[in-house]
């Protein structure tokens, strides 16, 4: 295991938990880290000393909007180093094939048809939304003998993702008002909406596929030899895609229902991860899950104080830090991608 | 473990590439497999290792059909290595190597001790442990072709198919990548390897299995199908056979216009 796995493991899980800590106690009233602990950890320290406001505050909102973040920066950097290795391609994240956008047209069709008031018609509609985008994607660009080719998968992802943003900007023409605003919240994201209920549907949402995506790990490693060496080493690729493109459909769908449209997490969470704990996806995995984690805490600290009282949507700070890496990558990438793209895949 | 084909029939959609093959491999022996640019060297290696389906006929590993067998059912006793092989990503050759052990792992399994061992075992096996954690696409071609021979030999496979493996080597190379191969199956591993360089397959091999006209056209020792008329026949060209005061026999193309000695 290259550069020490686990201890890369361990120094993002503390960093987790300190961003955790530090976006639960920062916020338009300041709440001091002792005192953010006690609140926290209530039942182990004496209450002597904390403001029932600041309590208050913690409980029903610092908590599940940090714990909201957290899960959902989780699952869009998982999903995105589980595609970029599943295609071979460092420009697949959950975003670049349509997922995302298939997800928040779904979402918007349910506000529209004001089917939102039926519980879990949200999240099931952006996943139907995103699986719908994926399976056109996947269909698309199945090539010879029925194996997809990844230039093409790439093409119509981009292709049906400004297809279903059309989508969406039609329903938010059509929308009413109070419409209109909650469609807006999903085309910009934002973790402004966190309710405990949220955050306890996602945690199993995210769990479930977090299983999934570390159970198929190994069968992402032996494909980074491309899908016939990884068939002489035992594994199924066309059934291993099938099973983990449905799994990120699923988290995606998730992420997206409660949060919106949060792009480059899982673009270049991944990327960065890679650079320090090499390709084994047993660690990458699990790794890029916990930096997202942090990272969108931190953007969505910013996002919530910089401008105060007014709150940046947190996709915007996302974008501002991800597009100039994309742009980044793809110079650092533009000798390797042409090889990648030749290929027969 | 013996490798038997039966009345094979190979094609792509309704294009027939080859039909009516049939042989044994018994094991211990390597096995050349020569012929024309498009004659079906790959394509039979693609379906000896479960592949790409047979239009006809069967593929035994022992008594076993390998069409009834699972990926990784066939992984466990059989490695088979592309033309050419690319690493998406950076990887390091231990880390390459590793994924050898992947059809003897369980599925929550990490690398073992003895996994581990196995590893380093197969790269010093081909002569790569020197470049353990170099980035694979750092190394030369030759290089290489030696870290996926280790892959392959860290599946612990009783049969191995290479497609091609000297293709882009040097002289030097080509000659080491074969010693290890004969290595190999003396020490009773069934190996199954086209060639494009005729007195390679002369000098290594045990059996030689020529295609040509969409058929086999010879299988036998290379005494009985490397000859002058049958090469000539699968080739379209004349050959001359020269012997050398090794025992070896090699071939010459005859070739058009003057040659170096009238130049001279």
């Amino acid at each position: 295991m290259r550069r020490a796995g686990l201890s890369v493991f361990f120094i993002s899980l503390i960093a987790l938990i300190a961003s955790i800590a530090c976006g639960i106690a920062i916020g338009p009233v300041l709440i001091p880290i002792d005192e953010t602990f006690k609140i926290l950890f209530g039942s182990f320290f004496s209450l002597t000393g904390v403001d029932p406001t600041h309590a208050l505050i913690i409980d029903q909102v610092r908590l599940p909007r940090v714990l909201l973040a957290a899960l959902v920066g989780f699952a869009l950097a998982t999903c995105g180093a589980v595609m970029q290795g599943l295609f071979r391609n460092p420009l697949a994240d959950p975003y670049l094939l349509g997922i995302a956008s298939g997800a928040t047209a779904g979402a918007a069709l349910v506000i529209i048809l004001q089917w939102d008031t039926i519980a879990l018609a949200l999240p099931v509609g952006s996943f139907l939304g995103g699986l719908l985008a994926v399976a056109m994607v996947y269909q698309l660009s199945r090539g010879r003998f029925g194996r997809l080719d990844n230039l093409t998968l790439i093409l119509a992802g981009v292709a049906l993702a400004a297809l279903f943003s059309a989508v969406s900007s039609f329903l938010l023409y059509v929308a009413n008002n109070d419409e209109t605003r909650r469609i807006v919240f999903w085309v910009l994201g934002g973790l402004g909406g966190a309710q405990w209920s949220h955050v306890k549907s996602l945690f199993f949402i995210v769990l479930i596929g977090f299983t999934v995506m570390l159970a198929f790990a190994r069968e992402i490693n032996a494909l980074i030899l491309g899908e016939e060496m990884a068939t002489h080493l035992g594994v199924q690729p066309e059934s291993v895609k099938k099973i983990l493109m449905l799994t990120a459909t699923l988290i995606t769908a998730g992420a997206v229902a409660f949060a919106g449209t949060i792009g480059f997490i899982g673009l270049i969470i991944p990327h960065a991860v890679r650079w320090i704990v090499g390709p084994n996806n047993r660690i990458l995995i699990p790794v890029s899950g916990l930096c997202g984690a942090t990272l969108l805490i931190a953007c969505d600290t910013a996002a919530r104080t910089v401008v105060q009282p007014a709150e940046i949507p947190v996709g915007i700070i996302t974008a501002l830090i991800g597009a100039p890496f994309f742009l980044l990558l793809l110079k650092r990438h533009r000798h390797l991608s042409a090889a990648h793209w030749s290929e027969r895949t | 473990m013996k490798l038997q084909i039966a009345d094979l029939e190979l094609s792509y959609d309704t294009r027939s590439i080859l039909k009516g093959l049939g042989f044994s491999i018994e094991p211990g022996e390597l096995v050349a497999l020569i012929g024309p640019n498009g004659s079906g060297k790959t394509t039979l290696l693609r379906s000896l290792s479960g592949l790409h389906k047979p239009s006809n006929g069967n593929i035994y590993l022992d008594s076993q059909n390998i069409q009834a067998m699972q990926p990784a059912e066939v992984a466990v006793c059989l490695a088979a290595l592309e033309q050419e092989i690319h690493a998406s990503t950076e990887i390091t050759v231990r880390e390459a190597v590793s994924l050898g052990r992947l059809p003897h792992q369980k599925r929550w399994s990490s690398n073992s001790l003895r996994d581990q061992e196995i590893v380093e075992q197969a790269m010093q096996e081909t002569n790569v442990s020197q470049f353990a954690d170099r980035s694979v696409n750092a190394l030369s071609s030759g290089e290489r072709q030696r870290v996926w021979l280790a892959m392959a030999l860290a599946q612990e496979p009783q049969i191995l198919l290479l497609d091609e493996p000297t293709s882009h080597l040097d002289i030097k190379y080509q000659i080491e990548t074969m010693e290890i191969l004969k290595r190999l199956a003396n020490n009773g591993l069934t190996v199954v390897v086209s060639l494009h360089d005729l007195n390679l397959a002369a000098h290594y091999s045990n059996k030689v299995a020529l295609l040509a006209n969409r058929k086999l056209l010879a299988f036998g020792s290379p005494v009985e199908v490397l000859t002058e008329s049958l090469i000539g026949q699968a080739y379209g060209i004349n050959v001359d056979l020269i012997y050398t005061n090794t025992g070896d026999y090699i071939f010459v193309p005859k070739l058009n216009g003057p040659g170096l000695s009238d130049a001279a």
